[in-house]
Order: C-alpha cells, then sequence, then structure tokens
C-alpha cells in the first residue's frame, strides 16, 4: 500500500475505493465474530464459498466476514445485500438453497427469517428486527458493513476523515476543546469527563507522555469492547490518534485481556495497515505529526482494568492499584503523565470532530450525553448487544427491544455494572438512566454490564456470587478490600448454607461501610455495591434464608428439599435410575420416594421427571408430606395408553370461525381441560378465565383433569366432572357409558390444555377405539390425531380464536 | 537433564531472545511461554531472571499473579467454563459441576492421565450464549449439562 501523504490523498485513495465499489453488487455479509463462531459460523463460512463455487456464482458474490452484530443468540446469521436480507441459526445444511434461491433465484427462504415472537409475524430486514429497530446504533453501526481486515472498508465509509480534519483543519488545542465542549464521559465505569483527562495529561509536566485505550474488559457479562476491538478496530485507533494528538502524545498503548485472541489478532492487524498507509508514525497525512502504538496482552487479572494498576501491568509489574492521591494522569506509567480511556470511549472521538460537539450534544441527558452500548444478557429473550441514547429507561431496554423475560416469567431485578455494580428492582424500572441516576440507584454504569434476573433468581446468592468474585480478584494490597471481602463471603456463604445468624445483616453493613470509605482503589470501595442494593432492595430474602432457612427462588442448595408427589408419580423409574446416591425407592408402576437421609440435593431427580408428570418437587423451607407407607405404593392401572398412527390425520380448523360452526354441529358434547390452561397467560388474564367465558356462553359441561379442578373453582365455575385423563378415555370407548349427565355417549369431546404427549396419546386412542366420537383439539399445538384440530399457533392467536368463539356462542348453543 | 526438558528449555530461551534488552517485558514473554508449553515451569523462571537480570521474586510474583499463567503442568486438553455473571444466572454452575464429575477431577486440576484441566474463567465475553464452555480455544454455547459431557468424551477419543 502507498503511503498517504496529506489529507487530499485521503479522499483520492477514498474515491479510488469506492468507485471499485458497486453499491448493487450481491454480497453476503457473514458476522464471524467469536459469539457467532461458537454456534458455527465458520463451518457455515465455509460452506457458502464452497457452494458458490459448486453453483457458478464465483466472481459474482463478494463473502463479507464481518464483527459483531450484537445480537448473538440468533448466529450463526448472515445478511444478504442489497436486499438486507437477514437470516439468522443458519445452519451449513442451509447452505445449498440459500445460494440457489436467494441468491440466484432472488426469492426469499421464509423458514431462516425472523420471527416476531410478539406479532407471529416473519421479518426479512435487518434493520426491522424489533431488536435493532429501536436502538440507536452510532458506535455499532459500521461493525455490519466492514470487515475488520481490511483497512479500505473502513475509508469508504469516511474513515480516517476525522482525523485529517483534526491534523489538517484543527490545532490540538481546538481538537481538545471539541472534546471538552461535548460533554464526552469515560465509558469505562467512572465517567469522568474525557476533556478534562486529556487536559490534565497534557498540562502536566514530564515527557513523553502516553495514551491507552483500556480494553481489559474483566467485568463479567460485559463484551462491547470485544465487538468495537473485533468488528471495527480502525475506529478505535482512529479515535486514539486524535487524542494523542490533542494531548501531545507520541507512544500509545493498547491493553487488550489475552481471552480476546480474536480481539488481539485484528488489531495488530489494523495497527500494520494503518502503518503502512500512513496514520501511524512518523509525519502523519503530511501534518509532522508522529505518533507509534503497541499492544499489550493482559494475563487475567480483573483489578487491572484499574486505571492505576494497568499502568504497573503495562510496565511489566504485577497489576496492583496504587493510591490515587497521584493522578495517572500527571504520574502514569514510568512516572510520566499518561491518559487511559476505554475502547467505547475512544470510539466516540471520530464522530465528535466529524460532526461536532454540538450534534454530539444533542444525544442524551444533561450531565451524560452520546450513547451507551449496554451487554443485555441473563433471564430475557433477547440477548446481546444494546446500543442506546443516555436516559433511556430500563423498561424500554429490557422488554421493547429485550423483548421481555424469558418464559414469561416475573421480573425481579437487573444488575448493572459488573461485579461492583448493583441490583436494581422492578420499581425502578421507568427511571430513565444515565451516569448519575444509576449511582443515585446504589448501582453504576460500570462498563455497561446488564444482567436481567427473574423470579427464579435468589438475590442473597447473587451477593454472594459477586462478593466471592471480588474476593478472588482482590490484589491483597489494603486490609480492608483483602479481610474485608473475606469475612463477607464467609457470613454468605454461612447464610446461603442455612447457617445465618440474625446478626449477620448488621456485620454486613458494617463491613460494606468500611470497604467503601477505606479501600484503596475504586475495586474495593465499589465491592460493597452487590451487598448494599441487595440488602436495600430484597432484605426480606436475607430474613427468609436466616429466620426461616427458606430460599424462595428455590436456588440455595443446601435449603432445597426434594420430594415425589404421590398423586402425580407415574412409576416410571427414570429418577431412581438418575440418582447417583440410590436416594429413590421404586419400581415400575409403584410410587417412587426418596430417602432424605441420602439425597444430596443434586437436583438430577427433578431434572429428569417429564414435564407431564412433574411429580419431583422441589421445597424450601417446608414441613414435607408424610411418605405413603410402603404395603400401599403399588399403581393401579386401568390401561396404558399407546399412540398408533393410522391412515387418518385431522383436518386443520384454519379459523376460529370454522371452530365454532363444527362444535355447533354436536348434539351432546363435553370439554376436558387439562393443567396447560393456568400455564399460559395473556395480557394479565390466565387461559383459564377466557375458557370460563366460553363455557359459560356456550354453556359446553367441563370436565377437569388433575388438579385444574380447584384452578375452577377459585374462579367461581363449577365443572360438571372430574376425573383423569386416562379414565375419561376409558369411559369414551365404552359404548355403554351413560355420559357425564347420564344422557348417554357423547358425541363429541373438545379437548384443551393436556400435556401433549398425552394429548396425542389420549386422542389417537379415541381416533381408533371410539371411531363415532368427533374430537377437537382447542389448543394451539397442532394434534394429527383428532377429527379437526387448530393449526400450531402464537399465544396471541390461541387467545384470538377464544375471543372469536366467545363471541360467536352466542347464538344457538348446543 | 531428560531431552524432553532440553527441549523445553530451548523453547524458553527462544523466547526469551526476543525480549532481552526490552523494558515491561516480563507479562508478554510469559505468556507466550505459556502458550507454546501450556505452563511456566520452575526453570523458565530461572531462566527468565538471570537472563532479563531481574530477581527471581519478581518473576515469582508476577507469574503467581495472573490467572493465564499456570505454575503447574496442564492437560493436552484445556477445559475452561464461564463462571462470568451471565452464564452464572443461565446455570454455569450446573455445567461446572458435571464437568468435575464427567472428568472427576475438581477445578485446577489436571486429570491423572494428564489429558484434561479443567478450569473457569471469568468472562470469554459471549455472555449471550451463556452458559459458555471454551475447550482447547474454540468455544462453545452450552445449553445443557449433557451437552459438556458428550463434547469432553469427543475430545477423549481423539
Amino acid at each position: 500500500m502507498r503511503k498517504l501523504n496529506s489529507p487530499s490523498d485521503l479522499a483520492k485513495f477514498r474515491k479510488a475505493i469506492l468507485a471499485k465499489k458497486d453499491p448493487n453488487r450481491l454480497t453476503i455479509a457473514v458476522c464471524i465474530s467469536t459469539g457467532c463462531d461458537a454456534l458455527g459460523a465458520s463451518e457455515v463460512l465455509e460452506a457458502l464459498e464452497e457452494e458458490i463455487k459448486k453453483q457458478g456464482l464465483e466472481g459474482k458474490v463478494d463473502i463479507k466476514k464481518t464483527g459483531c452484530l450484537g445480537f448473538c443468540e440468533q448466529g450463526p446469521r448472515i445478511v444478504i445485500y442489497p436486499q438486507e436480507v437477514y437470516y439468522y441459526k443458519v445452519q451449513v445444511a442451509d447452505v445449498p438453497q440459500i445460494v440457489s434461491q436467494t441468491l440466484i433465484r432472488k426469492e426469499i427462504i421464509d423458514h431462516l427469517l425472523y420471527t416476531d415472537s410478539r406479532t407471529g409475524k416473519t421479518i426479512s430486514k435487518l434493520s426491522e428486527v424489533p431488536f435493532y429497530k429501536y436502538q440507536n446504533r452510532l458506535l455499532l453501526e459500521n461493525n455490519a458493513k466492514v470487515d475488520p481486515k481490511k483497512i479500505e472498508d473502513y475509508i469508504a465509509l469516511g474513515g480516517y476523515k476525522a482525523l485529517a480534519k483534526a491534523l489538517d483543519s484543527m490545532t490540538s488545542e481546538q481538537v481538545l476543546q471539541e472534546v471538552k465542549k461535548s460533554k464526552l464521559r469515560g465509558r469505562g465505569g467512572g465517567g469522568f469527563p474525557t476533556g478534562r483527562k486529556w487536559e490534565s495529561t497534557r498540562d502536566a509536566p514530564g515527557d513523553p507522555k502516553y495514551v491507552i485505550v483500556n480494553c481489559d474488559e474483566g467485568d463479567p457479562g460485559a463484551f462491547m469492547n470485544r465487538a468495537l476491538m473485533e468488528g471495527n478496530p480502525h475506529s478505535i485507533l482512529e479515535g486514539l490518534i486524535i487524542a494523542a494528538y490533542a494531548i501531545g502524545s507520541h507512544e500509545g498503548f493498547i491493553y487488550v485481556r489475552q481471552e480476546y485472541p480474536l480481539a488481539v489478532e485484528n488489531m495488530q492487524l489494523a495497527i500494520a495497515q494503518a502503518e503502512s498507509l500512513g496514520f501511524l508514525g512518523k509525519n502523519i497525512l503530511g501534518s509532522g505529526f508522529n505518533f507509534n502504538v503497541k499492544i499489550h496482552r493482559g494475563a487475567g487479572a480483573f483489578v487491572s482494568g484499574e486505571s492505576s494498576a494497568l499502568m504497573s501491568a503495562i510496565e511489566g509489574k504485577v497489576g496492583e492499584p496504587r493510591p490515587k492521591y497521584v493522578h495517572t494522569s500527571e504520574k502514569g506509567i514510568w512516572e510520566k503523565p499518561s491518559a487511559l480511556n476505554n475502547v467505547e470511549t475512544f470510539a466516540n472521538i471520530p464522530y465528535i470532530i466529524n460532526k461536532g460537539s454540538e450534534w454530539f450534544q444533542s444525544i442524551g441527558t444533561e450531565n451524560s450525553k452520546g450513547t451507551k452500548i449496554f451487554a443485555l444478557a441473563g433471564k430475557v429473550n433477547n440477548t446481546g448487544l444494546v446500543e442506546v441514547p443516555m436516559g433511556i429507561t430500563l423498561r424500554d431496554i429490557i422488554f421493547k427491544i429485550g423483548g421481555g423475560i424469558q418464559n414469561n416469567r416475573k421480573f425481579k431485578g437487573v444488575q448493572t455494572g459488573g461485579p461492583s455494580g448493583g441490583v436494581i428492582p422492578v420499581q425502578h424500572l421507568d427511571s430513565p438512566i444515565d451516569f448519575d441516576k444509576l449511582t443515585d440507584l446504589g448501582s453504576m454504569m460500570g462498563s455497561g454490564g446488564m444482567i436481567v434476573m427473574d423470579s427464579d433468581t435468589c438475590m442473597v446468592d447473587v451477593a454472594r456470587y459477586f462478593v466471592n468474585f471480588l474476593c478472588d480478584e482482590s490484589c491483597g494490597k489494603c486490609v480492608p478490600c483483602r479481610e474485608g471481602l473475606k469475612q463477607a463471603r464467609n457470613i454468605l456463604n454461612n447464610i446461603v448454607s442455612g447457617k445465618g445468624k440474625s446478626a449477620d445483616i448488621h456485620t454486613l453493613q458494617q463491613l460494606a461501610e468500611t470497604l467503601s470509605t477505606a479501600s484503596l482503589c475504586a475495586l474495593g470501595q465499589t465491592a460493597a455495591n452487590p451487598m448494599l442494593t441487595t440488602l436495600r432492595y430484597f432484605k426480606d430474602e436475607y430474613i427468609a434464608h436466616i429466620e426461616e432457612k427458606r430460599c424462595a427462588a428455590l436456588v440455595c442448595k443446601e435449603l432445597l428439599d426434594f420430594y415425589i408427589n404421590p398423586e402425580k408419580c407415574s412409576g416410571c423409574q427414570l429418577c431412581a435410575r438418575s440418582c447417583e446416591d440410590q436416594a429413590i425407592e421404586g419400581e415400575i408402576d409403584k410410587i417412587h420416594v426418596i430417602d432424605q437421609s441420602k439425597c444430596t440435593k443434586c437436583g438430577s431427580c427433578f431434572d429428569i421427571c417429564p414435564p407431564e408428570y412433574a411429580a419431583v418437587q422441589k421445597t424450601s423451607g417446608e414441613v414435607l408430606p408424610d411418605v405413603v407407607p410402603e404395603g400401599q405404593r403399588w399403581m393401579k392401572r386401568p390401561w396404558h395408553p399407546a399412540e398408533v398412527p393410522g391412515p387418518k390425520k385431522a383436518k386443520v380448523m384454519a379459523n376460529p370461525d370454522v371452530a365454532i360452526s363444527i362444535i355447533k354441529s354436536a348434539s351432546h358434547p363435553i370439554l376436558v381441560v387439562g393443567s396447560g390452561v393456568v400455564e399460559i397467560e395473556w395480557e394479565g388474564r390466565k387461559l383459564i378465565e377466557y375458557l370460563i367465558d366460553f363455557v359459560c356462553k356456550s354453556g359446553i359441561p367441563v370436565v377437569a383433569t388433575a388438579s385444574i379442578v380447584r384452578e375452577f373453582i377459585e374462579r367461581n365455575y363449577k365443572p360438571a366432572a372430574s376425573m383423569s385423563a386416562t379414565e375419561l378415555g376409558s369411559r369414551l370407548v365404552d359404548p355403554e357409558w351413560k355420559g357425564i349427565d347420564g344422557k348417554g355417549q357423547h358425541d363429541m369431546v373438545l379437548f384443551i390444555g393436556l400435556h401433549y404427549y398425552m394429548g396425542i396419546e389420549l386422542v389417537s386412542g379415541l381416533k381408533h377405539f371410539a371411531p363415532k366420537l368427533m374430537t377437537i383439539t382447542l389448543d394451539n399445538m397442532y394434534n394429527p390425531h383428532a377429527s379437526w384440530s387448530f393449526p400450531n399457533a402464537s399465544v396471541k392467536e390461541l387467545i384470538n380464536n377464544f375471543t372469536v368463539m366467545i363471541s360467536k356462542s352466542s347464538e344457538g348453543e348446543p | 537433564m531428560s531431552n524432553e526438558k532440553m527441549e523445553q528449555l530451548e523453547i524458553i530461551d527462544k523466547i526469551i531472545d526476543k525480549y532481552v534488552g526490552k523494558e515491561g517485558v516480563l507479562i508478554q514473554l510469559l505468556l507466550d511461554i505459556q502458550r507454546e508449553i501450556y505452563w511456566i515451569p520452575k526453570e523458565a523462571i530461572n531462566r527468565i531472571a538471570e537472563r532479563l537480570k531481574i530477581p527471581i521474586s519478581e518473576v515469582y510474583r508476577v507469574a503467581s499473579f495472573y490467572t493465564a499463567l499456570s505454575l503447574k503442568p496442564r492437560g493436552k486438553h484445556l477445559v475452561r467454563v464461564c463462571a462470568g455473571t451471565a452464564c452464572y444466572v443461565r446455570g454455569g454452575q450446573r455445567i461446572l459441576d458435571k464437568a468435575e464429575s464427567v472428568l472427576d477431577i475438581e477445578v485446577g486440576e489436571t486429570t491423572s492421565d494428564a489429558k484434561f484441566t479443567l478450569e473457569t474463567v471469568n468472562c470469554l465475553g459471549c455472555c449471550a450464549l451463556g452458559p459458555v464452555v471454551e475447550i482447547d480455544g474454540k468455544y462453545y454455547g452450552t445449553p445443557a449439562p449433557k451437552n459438556i459431557e458428550e463434547l469432553i468424551e469427543r475430545k477423549r477419543k481423539e
């Protein structure tokens, strides 16, 4: 590559790149960052390259290997331009079809498209996917557009223009003032104003001065730095060079943790490319400014992300922090003035120089400007990197972008700011978040980790987890952090294992205070946050652990009990065989019993018990029911259900109107209801409530199976009968049975909410042995053995079916 | 000295060659040795101290401080279970328990046949895929404990 000697050289070079690029050229962008690669992106890429050759498209399609697009769980992911067709969870087996159908015939393959879980509709364009639609992607935007290994891609998008502008038409003072005016605050956690930091380094006596990129992203749960460094390394490099110019530094370091090998690789390559084009080295773009940069790999120590510790690590020493009365901006690496900023901070700089501080100030809140990338993880539907303007509410992030909590569970809290952050509970969901608001709530911005927790998360255990982490990572230099965390860990370990004492809460609070006032560095000062916020918002959980030995989230192993509900046990032996401690007695067709003296509470019986039985129960702090005496454990079985396929298959009721007219044709119907109707919820109402409306209006008698009868009675509705599904099956095939009302055998049975497994067997039996009976399944899962069945559908469609059926049942019910 | 040890020292010497006379290189040097021979033997520490003219205690202090550097030999395959927060709330601990029982060792140990070493790592930055396991540098987004068993068995047969 030829060295560029002036801003006009850069402009010409850019023009030449653009002239060669055809915006309408067929391009497949494949994300090959660490996340997608873990899901098999490399294999998909290889298959694509091969298939394109095989189908004769070589030279007609570009394959672009891009960095992280942030929606990692959906990987491997590809985007086909110019149409911007977005396919997710692509497997090697899909590749031939993608090439022949989408690349050659320009047709979209439906099953690879993203489906919006709320509307049930498929979305073909990347930017229309809700996860992206509600974001404000500034720094991450280009990750989808550039191949991180090609500097030309970055330049084509206007890369290094800001550097040229700064060097050519601005003095270093002007650059510094612009950054200061933008009110950009450090994205690494502290939120210190970047411009002021640069100024104090520039003004400090001593030469040389150093600038450093901190990519020691040690906060578990945060990975935006990895994504930026892997996916768009030149944007960070450009920001760094501009910073060096503003400060008057000629030597820089990029500190990357060794756990990110791809980030190191891409940055190394970016530096080499920037050197050969003259963005680094002597006389950059003909301006007379010199700057060189080196990569330093971190060796795995959380505390080394602290600025003074990181600088010791660059010197090759143990990465321990030192007292902060001397600022590192004045005396940093080798006692020289050093400005250290986070990866994301540097990535903002080219934008501020290009578009000006006023533009930057227009985004965000009064004291926190710009966007922030959050790493959304934990028990949320859409996990990944989310870039939003400062001041957005937690609710928007978690529910609008994140798509809500997994499995429709209840939101409990969100942990922000990494291990030294805190947990924010449900009552603050609508707080607009920025640096200051998060601190007010007892947490902090940190590097932007955001871990969502649901009702299955125990907050005492979460506090213990973080304290344990920080205790391991404490460097041991100062007493409050080294000893204080150790004591806190002991106390928390006691509480989660049922050995907590009433005084523990008070002791924890005292330890927390000492930690935050007397520790040497930010690690120790903030280490108390996980304890303090959980004590502030979830104190009742601590009390339940200590006083009642009860863990409501059923997490703390030593406070758990497992037992087998004799009414639900099917005598299948699965649990007994999975138990490594031989703590379960039982034989086929015999109620199983756990021997509590042998049980180690490993939970493998609970995991393996099939959901249609759900006989193994997990409890905490409750008195266990008496076990069934040995002599009474054998089960009586009328018949074993079996599925017999046969030549007939259910016809599909395409809409609720069809269903209602079929139902109206019956003269003596019943509706059989299983426990599934309380598991489905829509807009705050359970399916059973819609169902009650339906039966009240249509007058169809209800047969409740298993425990569901109680649910009906609680809602002031008395079912006509209650019996097990198997028993009902036996009666329906008996021509002599007089029906639940004594008026003779039924001619139609409607089913809803039976476990799918059970429903299939039962309806299969009726198909073969009660040929005159019409069976209809109203669930949102197709049941092939029924006479009529609804097709597979979303919960929304299921509810819609009922709403329509309720409204149409009034006229002339059976 | 056994042949194996001699070879190891040669590798170590070659790595040190790249850094002699430079400032602040200790961590980078140790990382290179770790990458080549998978641990930091006593001989390496002595050799570095001797050739870079720094006290043995300082080399040892750095080598023992960082988690990426191992002062014990590692097995042929390195299994690292992510213990980061996102992986933890999604059941990372159960993956770890399973790995411990499949390999019959505890975290930080190496199997007696020197085939596997089991470690935890604080965060691999794949938080959206949690719980994540890394085996010999390759990342696996592992949704269930039984998958880790399969992965380990596959490696065992290699």
